[in-house]
């Protein structure tokens, strides 16, 4: 496809296939954040800590990680 | 000696400190650039915090313990993510907005806006849109310093005494420094506020009447087992909304649109960017902890056995557990509650500092972003405005602007949360235009007031709803927060209307 033709996609489409993939590892981590098959939990983790926001908070860290690789090759060239 | 005066000393020691820091670390440049966008000098570090502090208000410290004591642990989920999620929103904003400021000498939002499209009207409508939906963000500001004093004086020193004294130190440090103070006072008071927050919550389980971690998890989950879960809290659809609603919104608060320009080059906003989501995960758990665990605390409520006895002290009557609890706006007071049980008054006083320094690190930011808005881009659509002249009007608007701050929070209407949710989705209809405008070279200005003005209607008819106190139907949120379905429109409006702008303007030439 070529750039004029990249240009009648939606303003939102990631145009190149690097940063489909990026766009597909966020949205994941986002919906994977939802833990909808765990949502009436009540699991702690040493008596005081519930076990979902431990699994939250590991998603998060899996984000920082994507953010920093992202971040080495975004826009570097343009 | 008294509680006023040990309160006075450390809030004197504090304010003071600030005051320093922002003469010191002022610019010995005169020129407007450099008052409002600090010379585009900013290193990656004093970027990261002034980025943090700037969106860590208020709303971080009593609003999310205020919510997580009436939610519970579920109010992370609310936050957390989606707050993670700014560091890429950074990413893909701030390294254009970033470029674009540096070879086109942008300093406000507008400005970028306006400029990129060739419409002055799309600017003036998006600068309005900011500065209509940042002021009641701002009056949450002092409100919350207005609080916080009140409470952990005992009301020896009045609510509206405590903001309008914070007010007048910020404004100090503002007119004297511009961009550049605030960013150093904002370095001093994330460090300040973070460390004192963790420091706070650690005493509070060690003290001897709370027993420890395990011991506190064991008598809530014995009393009020629903703060763990988020079942009968939060539906996965609303905290899906938040989710998404945080890396829409957060870079479109003026004060952190303004920010992407300081930065002295684009590895400065790539930091940032990582450790957003670095440190979120845990600095979001603190004030959460702090509001669900507030619901051990022995506030003496117990006492009113009766409707009748607890509505006369001013709290709720909860009909279906037969007990007293704190209405809703008491309960952004859970953190000074909290302190003044669990803390003596000096560590009661160093903790309010703390978070007086979220407040003001945010504040001083609002204001700053919206009095060069008014000056670039407000004030030359009325009247001439000679450059030489900017950084004084500038200076003026923010006595101007602090002022209204002020008047907005003497009487506030809903808690800190329901405020900023209301300004929030009023400013994320303005992320489609933003984006279009970055990457997009198809965008047509008159799609993008369309998508504004489309946004805007339908944020008016929910503070209408609000107001008249009907519901909006389930047909339009499906389940979702009702930001969710205003984003998605306001992105097929501007998706819709420029091909049908492009459509009839193919027509019209053929």
């Amino acid at each position: 496809m070529n750039k004029d033709t990249w240009e009648l996609l939606p303003f939102w489409f990631p145009k190149s296939q690097n940063n489909r993939n990026w766009a597909f590892v966020f949205i994941l981590l986002t919906i994977l954040s939802i833990d909808w098959w765990n949502w009436g939990s009540g699991n702690r983790l040493g008596n005081w800590i519930p076990v979902w926001i431990i699994y939250l908070i590991v998603i998060q860290f899996v984000l920082a990680y994507s953010v920093w690789k992202f971040s080495k090759g975004w826009m570097k060239d343009e | 000696m008294s509680d006023l005066l040990t309160i006075g000393i450390i809030l004197s020691i504090y304010l003071i400190v600030s005051i320093g820091i922002g003469i010191y670390g002022r610019s010995k440049e005169s020129s407007a650039e450099d008052y409002f966008v600090a010379s585009r000098k900013i290193n990656p570090w004093v970027l990261f915090c002034t980025l943090a502090a700037t969106n860590f208000s208020a709303f971080f410290f009593l609003g999310f313990a205020g919510a997580s004591y009436r939610a519970g642990w579920g109010f992370y989920g609310i936050m957390a993510m989606g707050t993670s999620l700014v560091g890429l929103s950074i990413l893909l904003l701030g390294i254009p907005i970033h470029k674009l400021g540096k070879e086109k000498g942008y300093v406000t939002p507008p400005e970028l806006i306006a400029g990129e499209t060739n419409s002055k009207h799309l600017g003036w409508l998006y600068g309005t849109v900011l500065v209509v939906f940042t002021l009641p963000y701002l009056a949450t500001q002092p409100m919350g310093a207005g609080i916080l004093l009140e409470t952990l004086s005992g009301g020896e020193i009045p609510y509206f005494t405590g903001a309008l004294l914070l007010t007048c130190v910020m404004i100090i440090y503002l007119v004297l420094g511009g961009m550049k103070s605030s960013a150093m006072t904002d370095v001093f008071q994330g460090i300040l506020m973070f460390s004192i927050l963790i420091i706070f919550v650690i005493g509070f389980f060690i003290h001897e009447d709370i027993g420890g971690f395990s011991e506190a998890g064991q008598s809530l989950w014995d009393n009020k087992p629903d703060k763990f879960v988020r079942e009968g809290n939060f539906t996965w659809e609303i905290i899906f909304s938040f989710t998404i609603l945080w890396p829409i919104t957060v870079p479109m608060f003026p004060q952190l649109f303004s920010r992407f320009y300081i930065a002295e080059d684009d590895k400065a906003i790539r930091t940032a960017a990582w450790l957003y989501p670095t440190v979120v995960p845990i600095l979001f758990l603190f004030p959460v902890i702090i509001g669900a665990y507030g619901n051990i605390v022995d506030f003496g409520l117990a006492e009113y056995t009766s409707q009748e006895l607890c509505e006369e002290n001013g709290h709720l009557w909860n009909e279906e557990k037969k007990s007293c609890e704190f209405i809703k706006k008491e309960s952004d007071n859970i953190l000074p509650l909290v302190l003044t049980e669990y803390a003596p008054l000096w560590a009661g006083a160093i903790v309010c500092i703390g978070a007086i320094a979220a407040f003001m690190s945010t504040a001083d930011s609002q204001i700053l972003a919206m009095s060069s808005i008014i000056t670039k881009d407000g004030l030359p659509a009325v009247t001439e405005v000679k450059e030489e002249n900017e950084k004084q009007i500038g200076r003026i608007l923010i006595i101007i602007l602090a002022i209204i701050g002020l008047v907005l929070a003497y009487d506030p209407p809903d808690t800190i949360f329901d405020i900023v949710s209301q300004a929030f989705t009023g400013l994320a209809v303005l992320f489609p235009t933003t984006v279009a405008v970055l990457y997009w070279k198809r965008v047509k200005a008159n799609s993008c007031i369309m998508s504004i003005i489309v946004g805007e209607i339908l944020v008016g008819w929910s503070y209408w709803s609000a107001k008249t106190g009907n519901a909006i139907p389930d047909w339009f949120t499906q389940g979702f927060h009702f930001s969710t379905p205003v984003i998605l429109i306001t992105i097929l409006t501007l998706w819709i209307s420029t091909e049908i702008e492009e459509r009839l303007s193919n027509n019209a030439s053929s």
